[in-house]
């Protein structure tokens, strides 16, 4: 199967001259690099001290390990819009349960998760409903269910659950960011090393190809669904530990937050193309760009502005791009 | 042999041709068929439906979506989707509260000229960034949001609700507006050329373009009216309230949506009738009027939204593919 994508890769190696496809691969990791340099400049050398580079993975990781599960959705040529939906409906159920134990209340968060992930890879394989219509719906459903369980009130812990065995830290480094990492580092196995990656792969590569050549395309874009909820589910469980409280309305914003990566890192929106580095290239960046915003003073609410153009920018020039080829 | 080819062909087309008839039917007239069913449980679940009282209500309930969802329907008959369309609202009521002081007239223009601004940047972005349309606006629903909580600070902004503005969010006026913006529809699509391009479009993009429809226009043309359906909105909801909020609109994408695809019309574009999408409407809030007069929990509406949606489409491939199947 890994055969597929070196096929893939020959292909266009042959059609792009070398410097453009070397130049679009790496594109990302320059900018972010620019970047970075920019903003130990622009902040008088305050931005690459360790408390702020870790503050800045921190406050990422929610949307760093939503944007981890929507990459291999945005693969397949799919979209899941219901991801901060999920995380909502999740952490409002770990809370309730909380009394059970952290463990038990964690797994029943994650296990809601899942089942609305698997909601919406049966919506998209077996119902034929479009990816951007069933998670559409489902961010809707998982929504309300979320306002009903808690009756639209924010939930509190009882007491701080940590994350493994009494710690939130090693050394100083907070564990969200490992458990973050560890769900990326899965799912970049999963994408490149397992047979489902390359059928992932193939499948946003030419469906039609890829089920012609007896690929179960169906197969894998069910999988993508069900770990973007798994992802979505994990997400919840670092939300709670870091603010200690959730409310039903907080995916509004985690829904932007899982998508802008993806497409920013470079992952086509027509699937096949990218991956999981990428996205977390694209997490650091949108990461770093807010951080700056924050550090020269721009008005907060225009964040989501500013999301919003560099996705339409990002993927203009990717489309671009690719005519060009 | 050709005698029995004949005899074979009335063989199999005879029983299908009447299942035909009626998959034909049922996905012609879906919304009536549902809508009518609606009201009769409606009926028998709750003695207050069937007033005039409550119809009215229901209608008045419905002027807001129904305007949003005109702009909706005419953009997923080309074959796109708009998801800015709430957010788009925010803005421009959030515009329009803000103008008001300068003169309510003003303030109309200037709300309308925002949300026709912005659709039209979407249009351009589809037709020419050739960008798909669910990505596009969703970039808008997110760049609208941030202007409406940047407007004012992320605060609300109120109006004088004794202007002579405020009056057009009085009673049944608001049901009159989506009335007008429904004929003026209905005009642009059976009456001239460019709406019969819509259809065009939408059926079969290239085909469009080689018999000379200019494609591009057409689809900057819609996301434009789009965007001035969420102007009037906007300004309807303003006048109803007497205040902007700049978290106005969240989740009415989805119910535009859902509406456009119960009334009917092929969420792949290129069929669907205007009064489906009226239907739609109806239809949904009629729904979530009967959830509030049964005493539902009102957090189970949105719930019941996202079903409605899931459930109309799987009927409608549904009954397309079997509709393929036979015919």
């Amino acid at each position: 199967m890994i055969q597929v994508l070196d096929i893939k890769g020959q292909d266009r190696a042959v059609q792009a001259p070398r410097l453009r496809s070397w130049g679009s691969k790496y594109a990302i990791w320059v900018t972010l690099a620019v970047l970075i340099v920019a903003a130990e400049i622009v902040s008088k050398g305050v931005f690459l001290q360790g408390q702020n580079v870790l503050n800045i993975l921190a406050q990422n990781s929610v949307a760093g390990t939503l944007a981890v599960g929507q990459t291999l959705v945005v693969l397949t040529a799919g979209i899941d819009l219901s991801l901060g939906s999920i995380t909502a409906l999740a952490s409002m159920v770990v809370l309730l349960m909380q009394a059970q134990g952290s463990m038990v209340s964690r797994l029943a968060g994650i296990g809601v998760a899942l089942a609305c992930g698997l909601v919406n890879g049966l919506l998209v394989t077996k119902g034929r409903v479009p990816p951007f219509v069933a998670t559409l719906g489902m961010m809707q459903v998982a929504l309300g269910l979320a306002y009903v369980v808690s009756n639209g009130y924010p939930i509190y812990e009882d007491q701080h659950a940590s994350l493994l065995f009494g710690l939130d830290k090693v050394g100083p480094v907070p564990l969200i960011i490992a458990l973050w990492v560890l769900v990326a580092i899965i799912a970049w196995v999963v994408a490149r090393r397992t047979s489902y990656g390359a059928y992932i792969y193939a499948t946003g590569g030419n469906e039609r190809a890829a089920r012609v050549s007896g690929i179960r395309t169906d197969r894998a874009k069910l999988f993508v669904y069900v770990f973007a909820g798994l992802c979505a589910g994990v997400a919840a469980i670092i939300w709670i530990n870091r603010l200690g409280y959730s409310a039903p309305n907080i995916g509004d914003s985690l829904t932007l937050g899982s998508i802008a990566p993806v497409f920013v890192g470079g992952t086509s929106p027509f699937g096949g193309v990218g991956g999981v580095a990428n996205t977390l290239g694209g997490v650091l960046i949108m990461g770093i760009l807010i951080n700056v915003m924050v550090l020269v003073g721009i008005n907060v609410n225009i964040q989501q502005a500013v999301e919003g153009v560099i996705i339409l920018a990002v993927v203009y020039m990717f489309i671009r791009q690719q005519r060009a080829r | 042999m050709t005698a029995r080819g004949t005899q074979i062909t009335n063989k199999i087309s005879a029983p299908a041709g009447a299942t035909r008839d009626w998959r034909r039917m049922a996905v012609d007239y879906n919304a009536w068929i549902l809508i009518v069913l609606l009201a009769a449980i409606g009926s028998i679940v709750t003695p207050i439906f069937f007033t005039v009282g409550n119809l009215t209500n229901i209608l008045e309930q419905s002027s807001i979506i129904g305007v949003l969802a005109l702009g909706q329907y005419l953009i997923i008959l080309t074959g796109g989707i708009d998801l800015s369309v709430g957010s788009m609202m925010a803005l421009t009521a959030m515009v329009g509260a803000i103008v008001m002081p300068t003169g309510s007239l003003l303030a109309v223009l200037a709300a309308i000229a925002v949300g026709g601004v912005l659709g039209t940047i979407s249009g351009l972005v589809v037709a020419h960034g050739r960008l798909p349309a669910f990505i596009t606006t969703f970039g808008m629903m997110a760049i609208a949001r941030g202007l409406a909580l940047s407007a004012h600070n992320g605060g609300a902004v109120n109006i004088s609700m004794t202007s002579r503005f405020a009056q057009i969010g009085k009673g049944t006026f608001p049901i009159l507006i989506w009335v007008v913006a429904i004929a003026v529809v209905y005009i642009f699509l059976h009456r001239m050329r460019t709406g019969a391009y819509v259809y065009a479009v939408g059926g079969n993009i290239e085909a469009a373009r080689v018999s000379g429809v200019s494609s591009g226009g057409v689809v900057v043309l819609v996301y434009a009216i789009s965007g001035v359906c969420a102007g009037v909105a906007g300004l309807i909801l303003l006048a109803r309230s007497g205040v902007a909020l700049p978290t106005y609109g969240n989740g009415y994408e989805l119910q535009t949506i859902a509406a456009v695809i119960v009334g009917g019309t092929n969420i792949m574009g290129g069929e669907g009738k205007l009064s489906g999408a009226v239907i739609g409407v109806i239809f949904m809030t009629m729904l979530s009027n009967i959830l509030d007069l049964v005493g539902a929990n009102p957090f189970w509406s949105f719930c019941v939204i996202g079903v409605v949606l899931w459930m109309a489409i799987m009927l409608r491939s549904g009954l397309d593919r079997a509709r393929l199947d036979r015919g």
